[in-house]
């Protein structure tokens, strides 16, 4: 069957006693894409695709994979996807190849499992037990038992959480390596930057809705927000009045023409020979995208 | 395919036991403990309790026939009632006796708290002899005959029950904390969720880590019995076919009693701590160590509720010590099967299955 979007989800419901965890959440999820479901802790982000992997059952709602209406997440769906969990350890005391080879005798179709170890870099803890890996090791693991099926769906929730900066581009460049694979990829995060970086669409959850969705750049494009230039210079003038001044002396300028203002700035500090210094721009982003729609951090 | 990834799970289940020093020494070496104490304590009582070993001291006579009526080795005689009487005090000798007056025989007896059986029984024995030596009647005089009663098809021993209770109390902890284990903490852990988002079916999940823990506790009943043979030359003769039932089906009645403490205590850690003071209680109270008519009579009903106390009865009807009706043994069995089977469903459904 053809079909563009891998999953399709239209008015997803998931209630408990007192909560709205999913509140009517449609999505499409275009395939060989990766989509990011961005939202702060408790937004309903884990709950969606848990309800997705066949985890939870979803009160009201429906679900397409591949083209197809579902009424359940069977075992041919999960032979055809790869999950990372947010909080799941494996047993604790099988080493790392023991953990991937089990988990790829668990599918009808796998990978070769030496393959995969390169694949992720856990050569050197082949012979590792789980428990004595660090976090990111731990998620490669995870990673590398998620596509040991190689599924055409491969959902990541919240891969980076705890890791260190280190550790965490290491992830993204493995994240990049599946949809270089042509994989189609659903990441759950609250780092903005992590879905500005992966992602090709967006969808900003809030309280168990969608309240934006779109690629990064139309999100924040359509807040309307200029971009801001600082900088300072290494004599004292009056020379750039026109522009914020705090005390530190540092001059604050907001644009919605980088390029341009940059040129009059520097225009006028070589007629006046000063010279500009700790210059930095900064262009908004999807935690101002939240900020303006919810008037709360992501991180609040 | 189900095959393979049923026995795939089993192999796992078993790699992570046999890697977890705490489980294997739960399972396996935890029980062999409990048989080298509780070994070394019952075997060297019964090695006590022959007259040989008591020693009786004589005050008032150098006559040296009393010695023909006690065995041979164990009276001594003093020549001063005093010196006597220090050595019983200091627990040296057991029974101090004074026949300076053949009308009125004295006993001093040594006792505390740690021999009040063993100087009860050398007073008794005494007496006895004390008896045929005043009257002269010989040994002979009276022949008996000694027909042993066994309530089972072979005659056990003290050790013999405390063993088959070592074997009951390691079926327990292995049924009942292997299932909190399982379902509480690799629940907790998210284990059994990242099972459940490969193609498992959540009774593949349940089967599988009953098979591995029914497993186990077969080995650990198969130690225990080898070496209860080899090291105490038990008596016991076990009907091993029966024996292999009673395990099965003794570990899925564990097992549910391991569930239903999963069910009232939200938490694990509390459901693990509940499951080990009823563990506790049920190795004092159920008779698997000792039997119940050494518990004050109001508090041997208790025995009848704790489901170890059957586990204990139809293991030792297997090992031959003790006698039980084939139709109570089958029906017993058939409970635990059937409890157990109805737990681990609903623990399935509970646990493993998708969250509603």
């Amino acid at each position: 069957m053809d079909y563009t979007n891998s999953i399709e989800v239209h008015n997803l419901k998931k209630y408990y006693k007192d909560t709205k965890a999913v509140d009517g959440i449609s999505l499409s999820i275009e395939k060989g894409k990766v989509t990011a479901i961005l939202g702060p802790n408790g937004a309903g982000k884990t709950t969606t695709v848990e309800t997705l992997e066949g985890l939870r059952k979803a009160d009201s709602g429906e679900i397409y994979y591949f083209g197809e209406k579902i009424k359940e997440v069977d075992e041919k769906i999960k032979e055809k996807i790869g999950v990372q969990l947010q909080s799941s350890t494996f047993l604790s005391n099988l080493t790392v190849y023991e953990t991937i080879k089990t988990f790829a005798g668990l599918y009808k179709k796998s990978l070769d499992v030496d393959k995969i170890i390169i694949k992720f870099n856990l050569e050197e803890k082949k012979k590792s037990k789980i428990k004595n890996l660090s976090g990111g090791e731990q998620q490669r693991v995870a990673l590398a038992c998620a596509v040991i099926n190689d599924p055409e769906i491969v959902f990541l929730d919240e891969p980076t959480t705890g890791l260190d900066p280190q550790a965490r581009r290491n992830l993204w460049t493995a994240i990049e390596e599946l949809k270089k694979d042509g994989k189609t990829v659903v990441l759950t995060t609250h780092y903005m930057e992590e879905a500005e970086y992966l992602s090709d669409k967006i969808y900003i959850v809030d309280h168990g809705k969608i309240i934006a969705e779109g690629k990064v750049n139309e999100l924040v494009k359509t807040i309307n927000m200029k971009s801001v230039i600082n900088f300072s210079v290494n004599h004292k003038s009056e020379i750039f009045s026109e522009y914020q001044k705090n005390e530190d002396g540092i001059f604050k300028t907001e644009t919605s023409d980088i390029e341009k203002t940059l040129v009059e700035i520097y225009e006028k500090a070589r007629k006046n020979d000063l010279t500009i210094e700790n210059l930095s721009i900064r262009n908004p982003n999807l935690e101002d995208v939240f900020l303006h729609l919810t008037g709360r951090k992501l991180r609040d | 395919m189900k095959n393979k990834r049923f026995l795939n799970l089993i192999v796992v289940f078993f790699k992570d036991t046999f890697k977890n020093k705490a489980e294997v020494f739960f399972t396996l070496l935890f029980p062999v403990l409990f048989l080298v104490i509780f070994g070394f304590v019952f075997g060297s009582m019964a090695d006590d309790e022959t007259i040989e070993n008591y020693t009786f001291a004589v005050y008032g006579t150098s006559d040296e026939s009393i010695k023909e009526y006690f065995a041979p080795d164990n009276v001594i005689f003093y020549s001063d009632y005093k010196e006597m009487e220090n050595d019983v005090e200091s627990g040296k000798i057991i029974i101090g006796i004074d026949v300076s007056d053949k009308e009125n025989i004295k006993l001093i007896q040594s006792k505390n708290n740690e021999n009040v059986n063993k100087s009860q029984w050398a007073v008794i024995s005494a007496q006895n002899y004390l008896k045929k030596w005043i009257t002269g009647l010989k040994e002979n005089y009276f022949e008996t005959e000694q027909k042993k009663v066994t309530s089972g098809r072979i005659q056990g021993n003290n050790l013999d029950y405390v063993l088959t209770g070592v074997i009951a109390f390691s079926i327990l902890t292995g049924g009942m904390f292997s299932v909190i284990r399982v379902f509480g903490n690799y629940r907790k852990l998210g284990v059994i969720k990242r099972f459940m988002v490969a193609p498992v079916k959540p009774w593949e999940f349940v089967l599988s880590a009953s098979v591995n823990k029914i497993i186990l506790n077969l080995f650990s009943v198969i130690i225990i019995i080898f070496l209860g043979k080899i090291m105490y030359n038990l008596n016991y003769d076990f009907n091993w076919f029966l024996m292999l039932f009673v395990s099965v089906s003794a570990t899925l009645g564990m097992m549910a009693v391991g569930i239903l403490f999963l069910l009232l205590f939200k938490q694990t850690e509390s459901a693990s701590n509940a499951a080990s003071l009823f563990s506790t209680a049920m190795t004092f109270f159920a008779g698997i160590y000792f039997p119940i008519s050494f518990l004050p009579n109001f508090l041997q009903w208790i025995a009848y509720i704790l489901p170890i106390k059957y586990i204990g009865d139809m293991i030792r009807y297997c090992a031959g010590i003790e006698e039980m009706k084939l139709s109570v043994f089958y029906g017993l069995n058939f409970t635990f099967i059937i409890v157990g089977i109805i737990f681990l469903v609903y623990a399935s459904k509970k646990f493993v299955a998708k969250e509603n």
